[in-house]
């Protein structure tokens, strides 16, 4: 076989690796044909790449331009034909309708969660990903002479599934995908097995070469795949957890990226549909509302919800949650929910509770994040389960709630980022200038948003001017919203009040049947916000209108006038919550982690911007860590080679004199390798020096540099005693020099950045060992 | 012939400078060189695998076509070295004792006296040596192997250095017994010395015009240096690496599928013990892959039998054995 041929079988085994891996990306898309147009262009591409490869050399370079061409001219036949010459050729108004498509698809992506409904948009944008791939994969596999790489584009193919999709991929579909891995790495090992044997005749024995080539790269391949299956079930810890880094909040936005629950709850927060969500029955006279879960952090547009810390001590092991957050003294009255979901959970889900819950009666496997009481669960079984929810019905006295002092349970609920309008601050400190504690700063703020503010509750609000900023459109432009808006808006005011505050999103109480059960419908999806009490804890909010969400109700405490401040027991308490707070400590030790004791009263102005370096940078640390890790990826291989030089460099110069002119004539190999000057296991080194003299047509200092190392190397290995001359560094270096320069500029970025001779295959002797050994004549 | 590797320094033959020169081999050898080349014309290998078979004290087998220069070389080796050179013309009517002598009846002294045949003597110069009857060949071929003469029950010693050269022309010419394979075994190499570059012929009429060239070769040694430089060749280094390579290489031959017969331990004797003579001719005291891989097609070749398939695919022993030498990794480092 010729090396043409072998190039051109390796290409197409290339495309057919990437091929195998397209249906990784099935569960992004419903349905549908979108697979046709990436495997029509894939398959272009790989004929292209292939016969290419069968011309005379140097037509190698012509590959990825003439690849994408392909990749073009196939997508212009398939997606815009009307526009295109000849229904195939690409004019500037095929290349407009490419453009459109794309970035139709790119909308499409952008507004729906996974799996997106086919269309000629995402067929189009899911075969530019796929002939991207294909290009990358035939560059590694048969130009850089490195098929292993061809795993990168492919193992993107399998991130992007993960990433977005909590589903995961198919099983059949990875099997697919590594068995298109494997067969690319087994072509690769009988092409390079068949490169061996250079006479016609050993057919039956270069075959067999080939094939155990072909078999161990694979079989290497496929142990290390098994490997990576099953470490992470062997260690259950690493299996759970990243799940959890998702977005997607309800702000202002329209933009949805992932299948959190958080999704499909906010399309609910805008529904009018009657759909029952849920139903439950229960003792209390005004149920309290039902949160799902509890967004955190605010990045100047959205309110998103921090990582969950996944610990196994969060399991539910029993009924008992743990302890309620700020919550001092524990004379509240409990009661007890039996709620029946109705709608299907997916299988991460959270589950619609009442806050504070203490006791959750629910089988399988729950956490119970301690910061908000959130209860979630990573593999649910049953779909519509029945639990059975012991709540606290927190009755607070607005007495004691009028202490303005801090306390905090983390330094994240105060954070607000540096983008948010200046007018916003202002506007929360003109609103509560009359208020001189926090309950009546944050009583003032929610009668202004159902008051005086003068909103008004829509849920299709008119829609954002290009480039305004959300929430400053709403609290001094439209003031239309529905409970997103007033909540988000809410909870920032009072954050900037130096009120710890969050966004709680579920359900409202409900509406009461006929037949004393509750029911909770879609439509009383809801969004409120909580505010922290040190005390009491986090307590909700209600800033939505009441003309708008029906089922809406304002808390008792945060209702009507607030109290005077006068009254004696007012003036106590300040005072004694501390005192109670160390009581509570002293009779359980485990009540309220988080609560700071030594917290000092207005320790913060509220306006200070709150510009927390770990909040707003996130994302461009993150970005940076990427960049660098790829950078770090890329250069991976450049770097262990430099560490091997260097090593060889200071052995070729210190060590004893075998060792050194081996050092030296181990680089020299290596350099041969990496610039494609080529290496034969069957070349003694003064043969191997007088051809690479030749190939790369050293002067004759190089060449007489080259000479020496190699006397060096045979004296080392076969004379008696080595005659190593003191020059060996020397001539690696002047060597080193001399054959880069013979060979050109790219072969050169090519030794430095992707050196061959990392990945050598050792060769093994034809001959059998074991057979009868000469015994050694005198001598 | 593939795997074959030109070495830097034999082009001209000249000792290297500051070489490990404390071997007798190296000037000795350069002027016998030197001198047979002024007989033999542009054929440096051929001399060198010559005298490397010498120096290695083994039989040089010469397959050719006629008229190119056979016994000339053989004759120009025996003259160089001054010793004593015998040739004998085989025909098919020669018989046994015409090589090795015979006892003739002594009329004065009533007893048989031994007649030393053509045998005795340094360079041995067995011309066309298959056109003999196989049962003359072999008597030739039993002095070759045991350094001795059996007639009559009595052990005559031959006196080192003892060479037997063997012309043979190639067996598809008519009227020959070709060498048995078992015969060929004994010879420790076979060379071809082919046919002259067009401008080595033109010198050669120029040469020959004259007076014949082998009587202007004057003696440039001694039967005594020629043993020494035998002596010292015993001497040379062979790493044990190099050994494996030549068992490795001589394996091959063996599981070969191409080949129906391999080669025979006798060949990795020959092998090595060439191999050392080849390093010294160069003026190394140690082995280097690259004697083995030079010597290994005229030292193995002629004792393979191809396989009938490999036959069929019009192989050579000779392509066969330069295929395994250019796949055989040479011996790793230490």
């Amino acid at each position: 076989m010729t090396s043409r041929l072998r190039s051109a079988v390796l290409a197409l085994a290339s495309a057919g690796a990437v091929l195998c891996g397209l249906p990784l990306l099935a569960p992004l898309v419903s349905g549908g044909d979108w697979w046709a147009a990436s495997a029509a262009v894939l398959a272009g591409m790989a004929l292209v790449g292939a016969g290419l490869r069968l011309l005379p050399r140097g037509a190698a370079l012509l590959v990825p331009p003439a690849q994408l061409l392909t990749a073009l001219v196939l997508a212009t036949a398939v997606f815009a034909p009307q526009t295109a010459a000849a229904g195939l050729l690409p004019t500037p108004a095929s290349l407009d309708e490419l453009g459109r498509l794309l970035s139709e698809g790119r909308r499409e992506i952008a507004a729906n969660p996974p799996p997106v409904a086919d269309g000629a948009a995402i067929a189009l944008v899911i075969a530019a990903g796929a002939a991207a791939a294909g290009l990358v994969g035939d560059v590694l596999s048969v130009t850089a002479r490195t098929p292993a790489l061809t795993g990168v584009p492919l193992f993107a193919m399998l991130l992007i599934p993960l990433a977005v999709d909590d589903q995961g991929v198919g099983t059949g579909a990875f099997a697919l995908a590594a068995c298109g891995y494997l067969a690319l790495l087994a072509v690769d090992g009988w092409v390079r097995g068949s490169g061996w044997a250079p006479h016609a005749g050993a057919a039956a024995s270069r075959a067999l070469g080939a094939l155990r080539h072909g078999l161990l790269s694979a079989g290497v391949a496929a142990a290390a795949l098994a490997l990576a299956l099953l470490v992470p079930v062997a260690l259950p810890n690493l299996a759970s957890g990243s799940v959890y880094q998702m977005a997607g909040p309800p702000g202002l936005d329209r933009t949805v990226t992932t299948s959190h629950p958080l999704v499909s709850l906010r399309h609910d927060l805008g529904s009018r549909s009657d759909a029952v969500v849920l139903e439950y029955t229960t003792d209390a006279s005004s149920p309290a509302y039902l949160r799902t879960f509890v967004l955190d952090a605010f990045d100047g547009t959205d309110w998103t919800m921090s990582p969950v810390r996944l610990d196994d001590g969060d399991v539910l092991d029993g009924e008992a949650l743990p302890p309620v957050p700020g919550l001092i003294g524990g004379d509240h009255e409990r009661v007890g929910y039996d709620i029946t979901l109705m709608r299907d959970l997916q299988e991460t889900a959270f589950l619609p509770l009442p806050y504070p819950t203490r006791e959750l009666d629910l089988d399988g496997e729950w956490y119970a994040d301690p910061d908000s009481l959130m209860v979630f669960g990573t593999s649910v079984q049953d779909p519509t389960p029945e639990y059975r929810v012991t709540g606290l019905d927190l009755r607070p006295d607005p007495a004691r709630l009028t202490g303005s002092g801090a306390g905090s349970p983390d330094e994240r609920f105060l954070v607000v980022p540096s983008g948010v309008d200046d007018r916003v601050a202002r506007l929360a400190r003109s609103i509560t200038e009359d208020a001189d504690d926090r309950l009546a700063r944050a009583v003032a703020l929610q009668d202004w948003f159902t008051g005086e503010g003068g909103f008004r509750y829509d849920l299709s609000p008119p829609a954002l001017p290009e480039g305004a900023d959300p929430l400053a459109h709403f609290l001094f432009d439209s003031r239309v919203g529905y409970c997103e808006q007033f909540a988000a808006s809410m909870a920032l005011m009072a954050r900037q009040l130096g009120i710890p505050a969050r966004v709680a999103v579920g359900y409202t109480s409900g509406t009461r049947t006929a037949d004393g059960r509750w029911q909770v419908r879609e439509s009383d999806a809801h969004a409120w916000p909580e505010l922290y009490f040190p005390g009491q804890g986090w307590l909700r909010f209600e800033p939505t209108p009441g003309d708008g969400q029906g089922t809406a109700s304002v808390p008792e405490y945060a209702s009507g006038a607030p109290s005077a401040p006068s009254e004696p027991e007012a003036e106590e308490s300040p005072s004694a919550a501390p005192e109670e707070s160390e009581a509570a400590e002293e009779e359980d030790g485990a009540a309220s982690p988080d609560r700071e004791d030594t917290a000092a009263p207005g320790r913060e102005a509220p306006d200070s911007g709150g510009a927390a370096p770990g909040d707003g940078g996130g994302p461009w640390v993150a970005v940076a860590l990427a960049a660098a890790a790829a950078a770090v990826l890329v250069l991976l291989p450049a770097l262990l080679r430099a560490v091997r030089r260097r090593a060889r460099a200071v052995r070729a110069g210190a060590a004893a004199p075998a060792a050194a002119a081996e050092a030296a004539w181990a680089e020299v190999r290596d350099l041969c390798l990496d610039l494609g000057l080529g290496w034969s296991e069957a070349e003694s080194p003064r043969a191997a020096a007088l051809r690479v003299a030749a190939a790369a047509a050293l002067d004759e200092g190089s060449a007489e540099a080259l000479d020496r190392l190699a006397r060096a190397e045979e004296t080392a290995r076969y004379a008696p005693e080595p005659a190593v001359g003191p020059s060996l560094p020397a001539d690696l270096r002047a060597l080193s020099v001399a054959l880069r320069r013979s060979v050109p500029p790219a072969a050169r970025a090519r030794a430095a950045l992707l050196p061959r001779s990392l990945l050598r295959l050792p060769a093994r002797p034809a001959a059998s060992p074991g057979s009868p050994r000469l015994s050694p004549e005198g001598g | 012939m593939r795997g074959h590797v030109s070495l830097g320094t034999h082009h001209d033959g000249a000792p290297r400078p500051g070489g490990e020169s404390a071997d007798p081999v190296l000037g000795h050898a350069f002027r016998i060189r030197k001198a047979i080349e002024t007989v033999i014309e542009g054929k440096p290998e051929i001399v060198r695998m010559a005298l490397t078979v010498l120096l290695a004290e083994g039989h040089l087998l010469i397959e050719d076509v006629p008229g190119v220069g056979k016994t000339m070389l053989a004759k120009a080796l025996g003259r160089a070295v001054d010793g004593t050179v015998q040739r004998i013309q085989f025909t098919p009517d020669l018989l046994p004792g015409d090589i090795t002598g015979v006892s003739v009846y002594h009329q004065e002294r009533h007893a048989f006296e031994f007649s030393p045949g053509p045998v005795f003597a340094n360079i041995v110069l067995g011309d066309e040596i298959n056109r003999a009857s196989p049962k003359t060949q072999s008597a030739l071929l039993e002095c070759m192997e045991e350094m001795q003469v059996s007639v009559d029950g009595t052990a005559r010693p031959l006196a080192p250095p003892f060479m037997v050269v063997a012309t043979q022309n190639p067996g598809d010419m008519e009227g020959t017994y070709p060498l048995p394979e078992a015969q060929r075994d004994r010879f420790m190499a076979r060379i071809s010395v082919g046919y002259p570059a067009p401008q080595a012929e033109l010198d050669m009429i120029d040469m020959h015009s004259a007076a014949s060239p082998l009587d202007r070769l004057a003696p440039v040694a001694g039967v005594a240096d020629v043993r020494a430089m035998a002596e010292y060749v015993r001497t040379v280094h062979v790493a044990p690496g190099v050994r494996r390579y030549v068992v490795d290489l001589v394996t091959a031959t063996r599981t070969s599928p191409l080949l129906r017969l391999g080669a025979s331990p006798r060949a990795t004797l020959h092998l090595v013990r060439a191999a050392r003579a080849y390093a010294a001719l160069e003026g190394r005291g140690y082995v280097v892959p690259d004697d083995v891989q030079a010597l290994a097609v005229p030292v193995l070749a002629h004792r393979l039998l191809l396989a009938p398939e490999a036959r069929m695919e019009q192989h050579t022993a000779e392509q066969v054995v330069a295929d395994l030498v250019a796949r055989l990794p040479i011996p790793a480092p230490r």
